[in-house]
């Protein structure tokens, strides 16, 4: 039983470790490089397929095999 | 390669709203006016230089990617893939050392007509080549490995592709039974050989695809070591692979592979490709390539390709590098006409008794260029005749 008193006080500290861990992108941000997502037009369109669909315009020559090498 | 629609190649989904890059504003990537109203109108406001609109923010990688991603653009930007060194290069050896870029006409021909094999960092990990209109391939996820039939082959279908997934087979001009590679049958994709090294590159600026690197040139022997085993059993391997007279690995174990014709700038060699299989003498020895003979196929280059372009510059040293190339065809079988000994008399029948076939020379180039060809080739040529 006292080895478990033992044991938590390092998982906490390894838990609090890990969480302390920044990613690229927080990095990134803390350097001011970038904002962080909002919701704005943006998104509003292009997570919106139908709509999408209504405004999107077909591209000269479809996109299908190309192949030259 | 199934097309994208209009809608499908500028759809974002949820997955990358909730990925590490979905974190970032579109507008730190992309500019525009995110602040226009949801209507086609308003869509080309949205998306407009006068609002500092970027479609395709790798291509300033140093300015979007390097900042979390630096360990590999700063390498990238010396890579072939990214600066097309290879091509300026080869130019520049059949025009006498002139560089195009140096001649506005030229230049603006070969964006026109050439450029579009640029790959930028988001070509192969997230949109599609934009040779083929790009288009998000996974609603805007990045993903690390490219892939093969929508990305790889995107670019590199016609020859590569085509040929490691076996495509030819039933095409017209073609031999039957051309087979798929057998490393695609069991499953390989190109980034097995093709690894993230190689297409990042080690921050060399090349001017060639044949490096000689072996730190990140795949080659058969990186996996096939026993071909070098001096106790082998394999006789073929032992004459032809660890002899006097090398051969690269292709000559016994490739079919029938694709030479082009009709370049892109609708000018010099016209026509359809056709299958092919010759050998040439390696004019290109190095120690990553000590074969004595190689795989060659013939590329769609004469005197008079770029003229359309109207630039100043001409091939006046047309004849510096073969129009019969150093071939690697991906579409690699164990057995082969040149292997199978079923019905011979000897176990090199197959091969030694079609050296007519098989073997380059002077009969084999381009009749509308015979002059230009025969010089340019004088290096590759088996026999004279």
């Amino acid at each position: 039983m006292k080895r478990i008193f033992y044991v938590i006080p390092f998982l906490v500290v390894l838990i609090l470790l890990a969480s302390c861990q920044e990613k690229k992108t927080d990095i990134a941000q803390k350097k001011g490089l970038y904002e962080v997502t909002n919701q704005s037009s943006c998104v509003g369109c292009h997570t919106d397929k139908a709509l999408l669909k209504q405004v999107a315009e077909p591209l000269e020559g479809g996109g299908g095999e190309a192949g030259e090498g | 390669m199934a097309p994208l629609g209009p809608a499908e190649r500028v759809l974002v989904s949820q997955e990358f709203l909730n990925s590490p890059h979905g974190q970032i504003k579109c507008t730190s990537c992309h500019g525009g006016n995110p602040n226009t109203p949801l209507t086609k109108d308003a869509k080309a406001e949205a998306h407009s230089p006068q609002a500092n609109f970027v479609a395709y923010p790798s291509e300033h990688a140093d300015v979007y990617c390097s900042s979390c991603h630096s360990d590999k653009t700063s390498k990238f930007a010396n890579a072939l893939h990214y600066t097309q060194e290879g091509y300026y290069k080869r130019f520049m050896i059949r025009a006498g050392g002139q560089d195009l870029r140096n001649d506005p006409k030229m230049a603006a021909g070969f964006n026109k007509d050439c450029a579009k094999c640029h790959a930028s960092c988001g070509q192969c990990h997230v949109i599609r080549p934009t040779s083929v209109n790009g288009g998000l391939e996974k609603a805007h996820v990045f993903y690390e490995t490219p892939s093969m039939v929508n990305n790889c082959t995107a670019c590199h279908g016609s020859r590569v592709g085509e040929e490691y997934r076996g495509l030819h087979a039933g095409e017209e001009g073609w031999p039957e039974g051309i087979k798929a590679d057998v490393h695609y049958n069991k499953g390989y994709q190109c980034s097995f050989c093709h690894t993230g090294h190689e297409m990042h590159g080690d921050g060399t600026k090349y001017d060639y695809r044949y490096v000689d690197n072996s730190d990140f040139v795949p080659q058969c022997v990186d996996c096939h070591q026993d071909v070098l085993d001096p106790n082998t059993e394999n006789q073929y391997h032992k004459k032809h692979v660890q002899g006097d007279k090398k051969l690269e690995c292709q000559i016994c174990h490739s079919q029938t592979y694709k030479s082009c014709n009709s370049c892109h700038v609708q000018k010099g060699i016209t026509g359809h490709s056709y299958p092919t299989f010759k050998i040439g003498k390696n004019y290109m020895k190095n120690d990553l390539r000590n074969f004595d003979y190689i795989l060659v196929r013939h590329i769609p280059i004469a005197p008079d390709t770029y003229d359309n372009w109207g630039g100043s510059i001409s091939l006046t040293t047309f004849d510096a590098a073969p129009t019969w190339k150093y071939a690697t065809p991906h579409n690699i079988q164990l057995w082969t006409p040149q292997t199978d000994t079923t019905g011979t008399s000897w176990c090199g029948e197959s091969c030694h008794s079609n050296f007519d076939k098989y073997l380059l020379t002077p009969a084999d180039v381009d009749s509308n260029y015979l002059d230009a060809e025969l010089k340019a080739n004088a290096p590759v040529f088996v026999k004279d005749n």
